[in-house]
């Protein structure tokens, strides 16, 4: 296949694409060729001219698919390309993937901005004597290096936490070039490895697996894993699988803001900062007091000891608790049979998390969870050495080291001012930096190579013991870029590297081995096309793990009161900045994403915008109010952004996100300034970054800043006894709970119709949404924006209302801070039987087909905007502007849904022209559409499967079942019979 | 009108107007007249028949209501386009139409009766007429032959006209 | 004999109303000139946004969502609540046989007319995509696509062209008599001609006024159910469909009401200083005054009470939708409309139950200006706040304030005034012939029996 399309293309020739020429658009529909081939290379210099030929494997308009990884965060999801002509539109998640079985998370599915973003470096870059950057060959760039590389002096590179091939590669690239390796991320999980290593036994220096769905009781201190922890795809669907079950999972969260982990908990116990370890302790002692203690008896002694010094109602002081809170979790937990206790997250990173996490993984052993929820076998290695980071950081400074080579996890963006990385990268003669963009870090760079995006690039990951899966390109480069494991082993001199021509080359060499450990009758060729197409290779492994000795506990772990540091945190007037990884922009990385700067956080519902989240009290006392600009300031830093008056944070914390703040980046992240978060955090001597460390001032700087929030209209976040998002609580039979409402507006009620109802001869579209799975992660609003083009308008227009999303995110909040009643729902067109929006429509632009379907026909509609007001769910957008997108951002747009003008209203189609396909191919094969064959964007994307799309013509379909469910509900429809077709499932929550 | 001459009686007052009216009858001649506004009297003297513009107006409403009812439900029937639960065709949505219909068509009607009947527009001034019959004064023009004009001038003349004229007949 | 008609017999002839009224045909003064530049001016300025507004979109005007509809519909119900004392002044009151109307009624179809000619402009540039507004038209096309009879707005579509039709057709023939005087009076080359053809050669001889009178008639028993549709039909607009605030069924009468109300008003506005201009005391008189505030008092009272049952019904319905809605009126984001609503329509008039209110010119001129400020109100009030508060409270939103938005609303104010200023220079603002008709009709003598037939 390959060779074939190289034969036909002939000449070879090298290119410097200036954007997107028509050559290198060329070059890109050529990579139809390239990417047909079941492997496919990044030759991007040699595929330059369309197959004219024809391909079989390649019809105009049909789609290939491609498996590959998700490299977005270190959880290594798994993903599927799908690519029109050679250029990917969509990346959804890979169904057959043991970590993410199908889900994707925003994020993830934002890869393709980053892939398309039009501020990515489009050549390989030197800069001139003036500072400026000038495009130079890949040749020169090349030279350039190795001229650098052969004096002895020191030299280092510094990177993200690698994987796999890639990670191999530069450990023996770095040793034959003599470059130290040191690897960074801020979010790291070292102390969490550190305590699993001390409790459970020095070999299981990891992240273990944690399994969600098995715990009954989840007490958790702090750790989000439901947006960005560990492995938040994987958590959140096991977390899922028992919250959809009879008897769900109950969660207490322990942390001082509440994150959307802590919105969907049953129990938010919104403690004072740090005092999270006097809590697990309390806990602990009280396990302890009921007879769980399944320990050695010398360390239990130990642990009397040390454990003296906690009396439950001075941790409930301290913690600004209620003592029935603390005592009904460490209850809960003791009663449970399986349980789970973690902690993590930003809130935990204060300068105890180590004893935090010991004393978790304490209490998991006590419980005995290990083996139950806890696995030892899978562990995640952590790679991140700070301590390392920082030495390399201190030797620069001492003129040590005279070349730096980094890659493009920005390292100057999310290292803390104070480290003094700032000044110690301008003192080095050479810094190369492999990013693809011109971030904070790049800009320091006197040499920029390009790496190719994963999209673009050959790589593999094992997340664990037992999952290998394999990262292949599923297009040419857009840009003139190569993969960085292509650059290395073009730098190296070392023979044993040089063989392979390249990193392709180099992986499959090293899958050799997974073949062979893999133990399969089937040959390497057969055996990699076949990971290939399933994403990689995955076997189940039995576990093995036994309990190492607790020798090293009492050793390591300071269990004592000493190690408890919040004396200054007591003091009212003294304020803490919480810097928390949110959904939107992770640490950073996602800074740059139209989507992800569109998309309302969940819990603010606030857009293009970075924010403090302010408890309602401290800004009573300063006067503050929600879009008050506000200045954050210490010593090292400040922070000028608009506040958020909440009570869902402690009034001791000023909680603000991660990610914004970007001086360079590109376009869309300099947008949204108030400054880097990171700045204000103080250096000490942690051998990891304590992030929730900083102590700050609180002003109220001059003037408002107009937010663009979905939901910052007066009460618009109550929705009172209007039934839109609804919860069941368990165990509390009170009278005047949901289960009247059911009775009252029931679910399944069928009204005296005034006409007679349509048939609908073959299907009846439908949608069921389980809010006890949905945990508004917002996965499938990003991915609603991917498949249906729709425009990201911007922060002026979205302050306007003007936002066009087909998909909005409710986010509702009817409790007090004490007794939270926070609840989501993804609304999205309702697809009314009684559609009151299509009869008002003048022109037929929008009616009813006979599958049940609410139909927009964007080039009939004029533009009366009479629908929209008729809606009662408030679906319908309408294009106030006519939104361009800069390439190539526009070659994401999916060619099966067409652009909409100016002037006309939009909505959600229910994927219509995936219906379309799904019923075309039935229909070639003489069938009915097979129940789950078609799905819409959103209903893939979600992690937690709560969205089921299906016909409800077929009493057996899943979703026709699921409408019938005794949680069956559908929104309005009891006021006005709109006869919708999307039913809700009650979400279901434990009360106290 | 018949004769190759007209008299033509200018009166200020209406009752002097009427009595020239009379005139016009007793010697059974054509006549016609002209006033500043509309009289009742002065018309129930020259015609007491109702107007048929009725009539008109009628059909003119009932082709309306077909045709506003026939064209909603046609087209509907012609591009069958279901919305939400509603029926292709239904009655009581185009009630609208068919009124509006109805209305639209008879006025139409009633002006292109009106033009008729009052035989406008027409380009020729009608004979004997005098600009002060727009303003303030009743006209009454009788037509005769030349042998009769000193006659019908003489009666004209006793009936109170301000000014008796002789004109051209057609 | 009607005490209207004693009004006139004796102070005013035939001759006299022939001559105040061509008068105001004179050459064109210098303050014309200004008046009609200035229309013209505002009006190109209002239509400047509007070319703006397609060129970068809709997103120039204040709406956004939830609030689709907005100033702009706003405006269109305005002016078509204006267009309607028109057609009711001349054909309803004619079909009363009220006698107070004759001197003003042409006026107040003039106004109709171009009201609705104003009114008629707002949808096509509320729409998205105006080019293609005739869509909205049944016009026949190759591919069959017809429009939806079942929607409210076509319905609309159907009664706005009809009433502006058929009040025009009523307003010209109305004109055809008058004219003829004028022809008959007109001294310049230019009107001579002008009034030639558009008098269509009327001589008013005794067969003409027999047709033309029952014609009239006619028009009037046909003009009259439009009084009452149009504005039902409008009205529908927003009653047909479920939105709180909207879907209530007292709208067709209440807006029928508040039309005549506003329409009445207006009257006020443009009469006082053309009687003024053209010193018409003597045929529009403190009567005519007199009546019009008794009308204005009665529909003031309509309306009053519709926006009591609203707020009653609101309250007895125990929908929690509708309850919000109405108490999201007075006290919510847009409470200063409502109570700006509620001085100008309500409080306000009352002041006009004493009589010599009634009668004092000034007085009547602002109240006329407040009652025009609080009908625009009104319809602010029902469209704005029922879209900005419905059933799904986290897509609630508010409204922009846009420049585009006021720039097209004033503009709209120009292209009316345009008209009426071309108007009452070149035809009769007042019905020669049917004032003349109420004047006792000058008898020799007195005891002659020509006045009882």
């Amino acid at each position: 296949m390959q060779k074939k399309s190289l034969t036909i293309l002939g000449q070879n020739e090298n290119i410097e694409s200036e954007g997107l020429s028509r050559r290198s658009f060329l070059k890109v529909l050529g990579a139809a060729t390239a990417t047909t081939a079941v492997a496919c290379a990044d030759k991007a210099d040699q595929i330059i001219y369309p197959n004219v030929k024809g391909d079989a494997t390649q019809i105009p308009g049909v789609p290939s698919w491609y498996s590959s990884t998700c490299t977005q965060c270190d959880a290594g999801c798994g993903v599927n390309y799908k690519t029109y002509e050679g250029r990917v539109t969509i990346v959804e998640g890979n169904k057959s993937h043991p970590i993410n079985k199908g889900g994707l998370c925003a994020i993830g599915h934002s890869a393709l901005q980053d892939h398309y973003d039009p501020d990515r470096v489009r050549q390989p870059l030197e800069k001139d004597s003036n500072g400026v950057f000038q495009p130079i060959t890949w040749k020169a760039a090349y030279t350039k290096i190795k001229q650098a590389m052969v004096d002895n002096s020191k030299r280092a590179f510094l990177t993200k936490p690698l994987n796999g091939s890639l990670e191999k590669l530069v450990a023996e690239w770095s040793k034959d070039v003599g470059v130290e390796h040191y690897t960074y991320e801020p979010l790291d999980y070292s102390q969490l490895a550190k305590a699993t290593a001390a409790v459970y036994g020095a070999n299981y220096n990891g992240v273990p697996h944690y399994d969600f769905s098995k715990a009954e009781v989840v007490v958790n201190f702090g750790a989000d894993f439901l947006e960005t922890w560990i492995s938040p795809c994987e958590f959140s669907r096991d977390w899922a699988k028992s919250r959809k079950s009879k008897k769900p999972v109950r969660v207490f969260q322990v942390e001082p803001r509440l994150s959307l982990t802590g919105a969907n908990a049953d129990h938010h116990l919104k403690c004072k900062p740090g005092t999270e370890l006097l809590i697990a302790k309390a806990i602990l002692k009280e396990l302890l007091s009921r007879g769980k203690n399944n320990l050695p008896a010398s360390l239990l002694g130990e642990l009397e000891v040390s454990l003296a010094g906690i009396s439950i109602d001075v941790v409930a002081k301290l913690s600004n608790l209620k003592i029935e809170k603390i005592v009904s979790a460490a209850q809960r937990l003791a009663e449970a049979k399986t349980s789970l206790v973690i902690a993590g997250g930003a809130s935990a990173k204060t300068n105890n998390e180590y004893d935090l996490q010991v004393v978790c993984a304490l209490i998991n052993r006590v419980l005995g969870n290990v083996g139950q929820t806890i696995n030892l076998d899978r562990l995640r290695a952590v790679k991140s050495d700070f301590q390392k980071v920082k030495s390399l950081i201190a030797e620069i400074n001492d003129n040590k080291y005279s070349v730096l080579f980094v890659d493009g996890s920005n390292p100057l963006f999310t290292i803390p001012s104070d480290y003094k990385f700032g000044l110690a990268i301008k003192k080095l003669d050479l810094v190369v930096s492999f990013a693809s963009h011109l971030d904070e870090t790049t800009k320091e760079a006197n040499l920029v190579l390009p790496a190719s995006s994963s999209i673009e690039s050959w790589g593999d990951h094992q997340p664990y013991v037992g999952v290998n899966s394999l990262v292949q390109p599923a297009m040419t480069p857009v840009f003139d870029t190569v993969s960085l494991g292509d650059m290395l082993l073009k730098l190296t001199t070392n023979e044993a590297l040089k063989k392979f021509p390249e990193f392709q080359d180099y992986l499959k060499a090293q899958w050799q081995q997974v073949h062979a450990s893999a133990g399969v009758a089937e040959n390497f060729e057969t055996f990699w096309k076949k990971s290939l197409e399933r994403g990689g290779y995955f076997a189940e492994q039995k576990s093995v793990a036994q309990l190492g000795a607790l020798g090293a506990v009492i050793v390591t772990a300071k269990l004592d009161m000493a190690s408890f540091d919040s004396t200054k945190i007591q003091q009212k007037s003294d304020l803490v900045l919480l810097p928390y990884a949110s959904v939107k922009t992770f640490d950073g990385r996602a800074a740059n994403r139209p989507w992800m700067q569109e998309l309302p956080d969940p819990i603010t519902k606030i857009a293009w915008d970075t924010w403090a989240e302010i408890n309602t009290k401290t800004a009573e006392a300063k006067k503050i109010k929600t879009g008050d600009l506000v200045k954050i300031s210490n010593y090292y830093g400040e922070l000028n952004v608009p506040a958020y008056v909440t009570d869902h944070v402690d009034e001791n914390v000023i909680a603000v996100p991660l990610g914004n703040g970007h001086s360079d980046f590109g376009r869309y992240a300099s947008s949204v300034g108030g400054g880097n978060v990171y700045n204000l955090i103080p250096s000490d001597k942690a051998d990891h970054l304590q992030l929730f460390t900083a102590h700050v001032e609180l002003k109220r700087a001059l003037g408002k800043r107009k937010v663009a929030n979905t939901q910052d209209v007066k009460d618009s976040d109550k929705q009172g006894d209007r039934g839109i998002a609804r919860t069941t609580y368990i165990e509390t039979k009170v009278p005047g709970e949901h289960k009247e409402n059911h009775e009252e507006h029931g679910a399944h009620h069928e009204p005296e119709q005034m006409y007679i109802q349509r048939e609908h001869p073959l299907y009846q579209w439908g949608m069921v949404v389980d809010l006890a799975a949905c945990t508004g992660c917002s996965a499938c609003v990003t991915a609603c924006y991917a498949e249906n083009n729709i425009p990201t308008v911007g922060r002026k227009i979205m302050t306007e209302g003007r936002e066009m999303s087909w998909l909005r995110l409710e986010r509702y909040d009817d409790g007090t801070s004490e007794d939270l009643q926070i609840s989501f729902i993804p609304a999205m067109c309702q697809h009314c039987q009684n559609a009151p929006c299509e009869p008002v429509c003048p022109v037929y632009a929008t009616y009813h087909n006979e599958d049940g379907l609410n139909v927009m026909v964007y080039n009939r509609c004029v533009g009366t905007r009479y629908c929209a007001n008729n809606c009662v769910y408030k679906q319908r957008r309408f294009n106030w502007y006519e939104y361009e997108l800069p390439e190539p951002l526009d070659m994401q747009l999916n060619p099966e849904v067409m652009k909409r003008v100016a002037g006309v209203m939009e909505k959600c189609s229910f994927c219509v022209h995936r219906i379309k396909d799904a019923k075309d191919h039935a229909k070639d094969e003489g069938r009915l559409v097979a129940d789950g064959e078609v799905q819409p964007a959103c209903v893939k994307s979600c992690p937690t499967e709560a969205l089921v799309f299906g016909d409800l013509n077929d009493p057996n379909s899943r979703v026709s079942k699921l409408a019938k469910h005794e949680r069956a509900y559908k929104i309005l429809d009891h006021h006005l019979n709109t006869q919708p077709s999307v039913s809700y499932l009650d979400n279901l929550k434990y009360k106290a | 009108m018949k004769g190759q001459k007209v008299v033509v009686g200018v009166f200020t007052y209406l009752d002097d107007a009427l009595k020239g009216i009379q005139v016009a009858k007793d010697n059974d001649k054509d006549y016609q007249v002209y006033a500043p506004t509309y009289v009742p009297a002065l018309v129930h003297a020259v015609d007491s028949k109702r107007s048929k513009i009725a009539m008109i107006s009628l059909t003119g409403g009932i082709c309306g209501l077909i045709a506003g009812f026939a064209l909603a439900i046609l087209t509907g029937l012609d591009w069958p386009m279901r919305v939400s639960a509603k029926n292709i065709v239904s009655i009581p949505a185009y009630i609208v139409v068919g009124y509006e219909w109805t209305i639209l068509w008879g006025a139409l009607f009633t002006l292109n009766g009106m033009l008729l009947l009052c035989r406008i527009p027409n380009p020729f001034r009608k004979v004997g007429y005098d600009p002060r019959f727009s303003d303030d004064k009743y006209g009454v023009v009788i037509g005769c032959e030349p042998d009769q004009v000193d006659q019908i001038k003489e009666k004209l003349a006793h009936t109170g006209a301000d000014e008796v004229m002789v004109k051209e007949g057609l | 004999m009607s005490t209207e008609v004693t009004k006139y017999s004796g102070d005013v002839t035939y001759h006299e109303v022939n001559e105040t009224v061509l008068s105001m045909l004179e050459k064109p003064t210098f303050g014309w000139y200004v008046l009609l530049l200035t229309c013209i001016c505002t009006w190109v300025m209002g239509f400047g946004c509007w070319i703006s507004m397609m060129i970068y979109g809709l997103g120039m005007t204040g709406l956004s969502h939830p609030i689709m509809w907005g100033v702009y519909i706003t405006n269109f119900v305005f002016w078509v609540g204006i267009a309607h004392s028109g057609t009711l002044i001349s054909a309803v009151l004619y079909l009363f046989r009220a006698k107070f109307r004759q001197p003003i009624y042409r006026l107040a179809e003039a106004m109709t007319v171009f009201a609705v000619m104003t009114a008629g402009l707002f949808p096509i540039i509320h729409v998205g995509r105006p080019w293609y507004a005739y869509w909205l038209m049944p016009v026949p096309n190759e591919r069959a696509l017809w429009p939806n009879f079942k929607s409210p707005l076509l319905w609309d579509v159907f009664a706005v062209s009809t009433y502006f039709t058929v009040s025009t057709t009523f307003f010209i023939v109305g004109l055809i008599p008058d004219i003829a005087s004028a022809r008959d009076k007109a001294t310049s080359k230019f009107r001579k001609l002008l009034y030639g053809i558009t008098s269509l050669g009327w001589t008013g001889n005794a067969k003409q006024y027999k047709n033309y009178v029952a014609a009239y008639l006619i028009f009037a028993a046909l003009a009259t159910p439009l009084v009452v549709s149009v504005h039902s039909v409008v009205s529908w607009d927003f009653a047909m469909s479920i939105i709180p605030g909207w879907h209530a069924t007292i709208f067709p009468p209440y807006f029928v009401a508040g039309a005549i109300f506003s329409g009445v008003a207006m009257v006020i506005t443009l009469v006082i200083p053309l009687r003024k201009v053209f010193k018409l005391e003597r045929i529009i008189t403190d009567f005519h005054f007199d009546a019009m505030c008794k009308l204005i008092l009665l529909t003031s009272g309509v309306v009053t009470y519709a926006y009591v049952t609203e707020f009653y019904v609101a309250w007895f319905s125990n929908n929690m939708f509708e309850r919000y809605q109405f108490w999201f009126r007075p006290f919510g984001e847009f409470k200063l409309a409502f109570w700006g609503m509620a001085f100008c329509n309500c409080m306000a008039p009352l002041t006009l139950w004493y009589k010599p209110f009634r009668t004092n010119i000034a007085y009547l001129f602002v109240m006329s200006i407040i009652i025009n400020i609080g009908m625009w109100l009104e319809r602010f009030n029902i469209i704005f706040t029922s879209l900005a508060r419905d059933f799904i409270p986290a897509a609630w939103g508010g409204y922009n304030f846009s420049w585009i938005d006021v720039g097209i609303t004033i503009g709209a104010f120009g292209w009316f005034g345009m008209w009426m200023t071309l108007f009452i220079k070149f035809f009769p603002s007042i019905a020669i012939v049917e004032v003349k008709e109420v004047i006792e009709a000058p008898v020799r003598d007195p005891h002659s029996s020509v006045h009882h037939h």
